[in-house]
């Protein structure tokens, strides 16, 4: 039986299961047309260079490949999946005829492309299942042209891997709270979850303790459904239980190891030195850099506002606390080093406080590693992304950002309606913004944007109006009232922080602009 | 509203499922577990195969809480004068490296002399493989790394690590002057903005 929104005996969290069809055949063009969209980008990057943490996971790939078994990079230990799809790749056959040494780098950014169909596939879903077949066609266009999340398709990071099986662990809690609240079993569908959660825990640590969060989620609705304790306990600990349990061999070869278990990997220690320390750190800008001062230039950087990210020199800014460098033993390294960053945020709070602002401003920046790539004048010189597709490309991923960001932001506050898809969706939204509360830059945001599309869908679709919004009950005027205030109040926080942040970004955007220092 | 769960065990199958993995892969990991000295013995013993050598390295060197001139000084040595390539390879890693950190200024001296000595040979996968597994490592120069790999150099280092053979003399020659010269750049700038910031 399925509780209805106009039914006034149904409790107001009960939310109905959407009465419209999948429009398959829009999803699945729009789908085309991201990926091909994609595939186009890559074949106009190639060769293309490689930064920071890429070279990184092709190390770890190297090392695998050559002593049969994974390296740590002293500083931080990654979860396994990334090295090993990339050693997979780049085996002297390669996988299934694809790659083979060195074309192992250019296979992975295929299969990464490949994968995308899934990210679209269901970002498109999500908007369907939290509003409207229209909504879900919104979002399977702006997920198909927004090039900040389209970029990664080509770039060496994990991320356009780890976003199928994460969402695709949001996706099937969903569902399972669907049939939980319309009175049907759901078990396979939590196990299903944790077996996604449990994928995507091997690419990147992100949805580490947003597992046992959402776990809590399924908890707390069972009891407010009168399911009982037990029932309650069971149906919350499917979710991290199955997860977790994916997590075990990687686990217990950790702590064969290092003497103890790791689950996913280890960079809180890394963080912490990065986020709870005298300077502000962002990779969005600090690989800008260096080009900059060989020109003699200042550092984008150094632009920030002093009051929520006081330059070196400043009397303001404590003395900075080095890494702990002495113990060989990565995980004991990066427990001491999370120790010295919460004394230093315990002796300076103000400190901390205040540089929180320029960490939720870099979040929320409309910049993105797309637009470093062009202020790096990274991309071939010969490729049109380094010609005469430069600015269109920055013009538009910055504006796909402004918009995703803007109304996405409205999307959760005006359009989205109460019920287990805003439980869901919030969730990790909220999480991901809790975890830019220690280090951010524009990266930090991907493993949620299709979230965010889903939502900015939602508001572009319907506004803030009632109608064709199927999950939950609809409020009173007032309530109404209530959620456009809070919705003027939210677009005002989001201007805000981009204030924060425009003298780094207007610097950044100018610097690709011109296509590099020049 | 209630959904239906079923009754007795069943509902609890896949909690019991997730608990016996658990147990098993616990007495698995129990059954396989290798000592700290039984480790370093197996990566010292030249009789031993090369796979086993390089992970009973792996666990003597992660394991340890404080440097361990067994590690750092011991098999850093015997690793760099074997003939095996990948032994040699290891020893350049972070993995033994980290064995050296704040006992030495500079990089760590056992693995900068080997470099320093197969530099007058020709370039081969091994060498090749040796340099960057050396000097593209995460962390500063006290660790032995300039820089980071870029793409020709993860290009050639991952076709040698498939098939062993690597690219001509004068191309990797030209190659890694290049990058010195301009490590060397970045580090007069890096340093002269380093003396001009006000303290």
């Amino acid at each position: 039986m399925t509780a209805r929104a106009s039914d006034p005996a149904a409790p107001a969290q009960v939310a109905p299961r959407p009465q419209h069809p999948i429009p398959v055949r829009g999803i699945a063009a729009l789908v085309l047309a991201g990926v091909a969209l994609r595939a186009a980008l890559l074949a106009a990057a190639l060769p293309l260079g490689i930064q920071a943490d890429e070279a990184n996971y092709l190390y770890g790939a190297l090392a695998l490949e050559r002593f049969g078994f994974q390296l740590d990079h002293y500083r931080f230990l990654w979860p396994p999946g990334y090295v090993w799809w990339l050693a997979q790749l780049s085996g002297p056959d390669g996988l299934l005829g694809l790659g083979g040494g060195a074309a192992g780098i250019d296979a992975a950014r295929v299969t990464q492309v490949v994968a995308s169909a899934l990210t679209g596939t269901l970002t498109s879903l999500f908007a369907w299942r939290l509003f409207s077949a229209r909504a879900a066609l919104v979002a399977g266009a702006l997920w198909a042209f927004h090039l900040p999340l389209a970029s990664y398709t080509h770039f060496l990071f994990a991320e356009s891997l780890f976003l199928p099986p994460f969402l695709g662990g949001l996706w099937f809690l969903l569902l399972a709270l669907d049939r939980l609240d319309a009175a049907r079993p759901a078990g396979a569908h939590l196990v299903l979850s944790g077996l996604a959660f449990g994928a995507a825990l091997h690419l990147k640590e992100f949805p580490l303790f947003l597992v046992p969060l959402l776990g809590l989620l399924v908890a707390v609705r069972a009891l407010r459904q009168s399911a009982g304790w037990v029932e309650a306990l069971r149906r919350g600990s499917l979710v991290p239980l199955v997860a977790f349990t994916t997590l075990l061999p990687w686990s217990l070869r950790c702590a064969e190891v290092y003497g103890q278990p790791v689950l996913a990997g280890a960079t809180l220690g890394e963080n912490v030195y990065g986020g709870l320390n005298a300077a502000t750190r962002n990779f969005d800008y600090r690989a800008l850099s260096l080009p900059r001062m060989c020109a003699g230039l200042d550092t984008i950087e150094g632009r920030a506002r002093p009051l929520f990210a006081p330059p070196p020199g400043d009397p303001a800014v404590p003395p900075a606390w080095p890494r702990i460098e002495e113990s060989p033993h990565t995980l004991r390294r990066q427990a001491q080093n999370t120790r010295r960053g919460l004394a230093f945020a315990a002796e300076h709070p103000g400190h901390v406080a205040r540089t929180r602002m320029q960490r939720l401003a870099d979040w929320v920046t409309p910049f993105s590693f797309t637009a470093r790539h062009l202020a790096l004048g990274h991309y071939p010189e010969e490729s049109s992304l380094s010609g005469t597709l430069r600015r269109p490309v920055l013009i538009l991923s910055s504006a796909t950002s402004i918009v995703v960001l803007l109304c996405g932001l409205l999307g959760a506050l005006l359009t989205l309606r109460r019920g287990a898809g805003r439980a869901v969706a919030l969730s990790a939204l909220a999480y991901a913004l809790a975890t830019a509360g220690l280090v951010s830059m524009s990266r930090f945001r991907i493993p949620v944007e299709p979230v965010l599309i889903a939502l900015a869908a939602g508001f572009i679709a319907h506004g803030a109006s009632l109608e064709h919004v199927p999950d939950g009950a609809v409020g009173p005027r007032r309530n109404n009232v209530l959620r456009v205030a809070c919705g003027a109040a939210g677009a005002l926080a989001l201007g805000f922080l981009w204030w924060v942040t425009w003298p780094q970004f207007s610097g950044a955007f100018a610097m690709a602009w011109r296509g590099g220092v020049e | 509203m209630t959904p239906r769960t079923g009754s007795g065990i069943r509902p609890w199958l896949p909690h019991l499922v997730c608990a016996l993995v658990a147990v098993v892969a616990f007495a698995v990991g129990r059954a396989r577990h290798t000592t700290t000295e039984e480790a370093l013995a197996t990566a010292l013993d030249p009789g031993a195969a090369v796979e086993d050598r390089l992970w009973g390295a792996h666990l003597a060197a992660m394991r340890a809480e404080a440097r361990d001139p067994r590690v750092g000084a011991g098999l850093a040595r015997a690793f760099l004068d074997s003939d095996e390539p990948r032994l040699v390879e290891f020893a350049l890693t972070m993995d033994v490296v980290r064995h050296f950190i704040g006992s030495a200024k500079g990089p760590p001296p056992l693995q900068a002399e080997h470099l320093a000595r197969i530099r007058t040979s020709p370039w081969t996968a091994h060498r090749l493989l040796a340099t960057l597994f050396f000097r593209r490592k995460v962390g500063g120069g006290a660790f032995g790394r300039i820089e980071r790999l870029d793409l020709d150099e993860a290009r050639w280092a991952l076709d040698a690590a498939a098939s062993g053979v690597a690219p001509p003399g004068d191309v990797l020659d030209a190659h890694f002057a290049g990058r010195a010269a301009r490590a060397r750049e970045i580090t007069a700038v890096l340093r002269s903005v380093q003396t001009s910031r006000p303290r």
